[in-house]
């Protein structure tokens, strides 16, 4: 390489190209190594200082490895179950429950987690219970705290060489303003004092919060972040509902029942979603697939998508455009397990 | 390919670059440049090389042809040939259906419903520069300003020249083949530092300035009717930075790239906002097609020796024409006829003009042209109407109760701050030609904190230069 730059630059110049290169190799290692040590995003696992963004993954499998005894139904979904109450579960259904839901969850998920409990946990609940609102099954990328996560990225349904490529992804995408915010947030964060707002568990996994806070009307009202689950989108991701199938598959192959429901969203934000997105067709093919499987697995599912649809509350049962508070979802643990007791 | 993409720079670049100097010879440093240029081209849609190829293969037979021609007649028709095959290329991708929507409007108005069809052309990235540039060979060869080349590699190689293929300078064979045809003389990149220091300066002025603008006005502009005054003035001032960066940065990369390869491509910007009159300003802003316009449309015209009406007339033609070269759209030939006004104004009153102060002058000027990218960036004329409407709403700009002012877009600070590092860089510092680059260490170092601060912000949101489109 140095043969080849004596060969094709000037002497000057090539000091000049050295010190660029130097300065460019040097800025960027700088930025990495920032990245990694200070991991505002909980994605490398460092864990010198605290994320600015939830890292729930690990930390709620960890939790439920040392549940003694062992839950006997486990809820899956993204942060709009959250608020899903195992005690509510437990006290309708008779059975131990554990929240397992993680933030920005997927199909893909499901699986991985599934399996760890399963496999390297050695817990095997009754059911799997699962809360999925219909732009779930989008195109975004698979969540880098997965990807990157030592238990999980095992059992994830794709090819090391996929990881590989996700993983260089990652890494360069830490290469951005945004994550250089979040860098700088943390640090700041942790030399000062962290913001209130901060979500945490109970050991059950239940999403710590105050229920008598007053409903933020102005945040319902907003629908942006629910026409964003829908950006781009035509139809239902592929590869996602393969993932959703082995899910069931690998489920149904270890007697552990599934049920699922579409978590709600408020009136407002359906209408916006419809007048702005493809929510109907994307919904429709969600609605059928999910019939479709029912048939032909150890499943059930509940379409919740509106509060028309369970008699929901539609004044005071949200937090915001797409999640669903604790009293939306204290309805539908009644409405799925109410006649079970 | 664009220069601010991560396949570009770190792997199309080093390999065209290493290889490039690597290589002695004449023929086979213009047949690699030439098929490097055919890859970046066709990166982006493999068809359309077979075009460039075309324009090419029939530019340097005609030329040939021509400078052969005895008769003045047949190096005519040889011209001709020349010129209705780019300008038919250009017309059929460019203004197909814009010509059609126009007769249609036209039969209309006689009271015809001419059932015209509408096809759906994909227009060729560049071709507005390449053709231009293609078309200036045979024209400078008619006009015997010129001797054509026998080698086509060499010619291919000046068509199709990656680092202003697609968005300019227009370069003219005259002015770079002293550099074509010294490229084996050439052992060692001597002026790597300058292609640096302009690429890099180029790569920040387009990621750093013109994008951050566009993140913030681009919102303005799609919801303008919500916009009061100030949002107004913000947005089309932001568009204004965020033009002139886009596309003079885009002129440096170029540039910069040039001096990697062993060439010297002219001055595509020469601190337009500095201009003290119109006239000015159009010898600082895109100069390449500026000078392309008078060598090849002003002067033929008549230009300004057949009495002031005539100059009038030819200035606002070749400004017509000069709009509608950047676009199929209606704004685009009013905006050109407004320059040309402008520039017929100005002739007609020169004299009471040149004499207000150069402060007022500089100003009057800037605000002249402020409001012509207003016809500019606006996809029709209600648009542009209520833009200007809403900028010159003086009534309700001083109604400090009335929330027109402000309405729903209140000044960004994060804006406000971009347009004044916009605003100094782009009127109180020298340009990238008036700067001396050195051999320096500490430039070295300090150009790569910038680059891979371009990097940064390029790995958030990557987006095609302006001129792209044109």
């Amino acid at each position: 390489m140095i043969i080849s730059a004596k060969k094709i630059l000037a002497k000057k110049e090539l000091c000049f190209v050295f010190t660029f290169c130097a300065s460019v190799i040097f800025f960027i290692s700088f930025i990495f190594t920032l990245s990694v040590f200070v991991d505002p995003r909980g994605i490398f696992g460092t864990n010198l200082i605290k994320p600015v963004i939830l890292t729930n993954r690990t930390e709620k499998l960890n939790v439920l490895g040392a549940k003694n005894p062992p839950p006997e139904i486990i809820i899956f979904g993204s942060s709009r179950v959250f608020e899903m109450d195992p005690l509510l579960v437990q006290k309708y259904s008779g059975w131990r429950a554990y929240n397992a839901s993680v933030s920005y969850a997927r199909p893909e998920e499901y699986l991985s987690m599934a399996k760890y409990i399963v496999n390297d946990l050695g817990i095997k609940p009754k059911i799997f219970l699962v809360g999925f609102s219909v732009g779930e099954f989008n195109n975004d990328d698979i969540d880098p705290q997965t990807i990157m996560s030592p238990l999980l990225r095992k059992y994830l349904p794709i090819s090391r060489k996929q990881i590989l490529i996700q993983g260089i992804k990652i890494f360069k995408e830490s290469i951005n303003p945004r994550y250089l915010r979040d860098i700088g947030l943390a640090l700041f964060w942790r030399a000062t004092s962290y913001p209130d707002e901060q979500v945490a568990f109970d050991e059950n996994g239940y999403q710590k919060f105050d229920k008598n806070a007053p409903i933020n009307r102005e945040r319902i009202s907003q629908s942006r972040p629910a026409v964003d689950l829908f950006l781009n989108l035509t139809n239902l991701n592929s590869e996602r509902k393969k993932y959703f199938e082995s899910f069931l598959k690998f489920s149904g192959d270890n007697n552990i029942e599934v049920i699922a429901f579409i978590t709600p969203m408020p009136g407002i934000s359906l209408q916006a979603l419809r007048k702005q997105t493809q929510y109907e067709t994307i919904y429709q093919e969600l609605v059928a697939l999910m019939n479709g499987l029912e048939n032909e697995n150890y499943f059930k599912f509940y379409d919740f998508s509106g509060t028309n649809k369970f008699n929901g509350d539609e004044e005071s049962g949200f937090n915001d455009s797409t999640h669903p508070s604790h009293k939306n979802l204290d309805i539908i643990v009644k409405k799925i397990f109410g006649g079970k007791t | 390919m664009i220069f601010n993409s991560f396949i570009f720079l770190f792997a199309f670049l080093p390999v065209a670059f290493i290889v490039y100097w690597l290589l002695r010879g004449k023929q086979v440093r213009y047949l690699w440049l030439t098929a490097m240029s055919y890859i970046f081209y066709g990166y982006w849609n493999w068809r359309f090389i077979f075009l460039m190829l075309l324009v090419t293969t029939v530019d340097f037979a005609l030329g040939l042809f021509i400078d052969r021609a005895v008769t003045s007649k047949k190096r005519k028709i040889l011209l001709s040939l020349s010129i209705i095959t780019n300008l038919g290329l250009l017309g059929f991708f460019k203004y197909f259906n814009f010509g059609l929507d126009a007769l249609r409007i036209m039969s209309s108005t006689f009271g015809l419903d001419l059932a015209l069809p509408i096809l759906s052309i994909i227009l060729p990235v560049g071709i507005s520069f390449y053709t231009f540039q293609s078309m200036s060979y045979t024209i400078d060869i008619y006009r015997k300003q010129l001797s054509p080349t026998k080698n086509f590699l060499e010619f291919a190689c000046f068509v199709s020249l990656f680092p202003q293929l697609v968005a300019g300078p227009i370069v003219r064979f005259r002015e770079i083949v002293s550099d074509l045809e010294n490229i084996d003389k050439l052992e060692k990149s001597k002026a790597m530092h300058k292609g640096i220091n302009f690429f890099v300066i180029g790569l920040a002025k387009k990621v750093l300035l013109a994008d951050s603008i566009a993140l913030i006005i681009n919102p303005m502009f799609n919801n303008y009717a919500l916009l009061g005054t100030v949002g107004a003035w913000l947005a089309v001032l932001g568009y204004t930075y965020q033009l002139y960066f886009d596309f003079s940065g885009y002129s440096d990369m170029a540039v910069g790239l040039g001096y990697l390869f062993g060439f010297r491509f002219p001055q595509n910007f020469n601190s337009p906002y500095k201009a003290i009159n119109i006239s000015d300003f159009w010898r600082r802003w895109h100069i390449s097609l500026s000078t392309w316009l008078r060598d090849y449309l002003y002067i033929p015209l008549g230009g300004s020796r057949l009495g002031n009406t005539r100059t009038y007339v030819n200035l606002l033609l070749t400004m017509l024409l000069g709009g509608l070269w950047h676009g199929a759209n209606w704004t685009f030939v009013v905006w050109g006829g407004y320059h040309g006004a402008l520039l017929a104004l100005y002739k007609a009153f020169q004299k009471q003009y040149d004499q207000l102060p150069v402060a007022l002058q500089k100003s009057l000027t800037f605000l002249l042209v402020i409001i012509g990218w207003v016809f500019f960036r606006s996809t029709d004329f209600s648009m542009a109407n209520s833009l200007l409407r809403k900028m010159f709403n003086l009534k309700k700009l001083f109604d400090l109760n009335s929330n027109f002012w402000l309405a729903t877009f209140s000044p960004h600070l994060w804006l406000m701050a971009l347009l004044t590092a916009a605003f100094l860089l782009a009127h109180f510092t020298k340009n990238t030609f008036e700067i001396r680059w050195k051999v320096k260490l500490v430039h070295a170092a300090l150009l790569g904190f910038i680059f891979v601060l371009a990097l940064i912000f390029m790995n958030y949101k990557q987006s095609v230069f302006l001129y792209y489109q044109f």
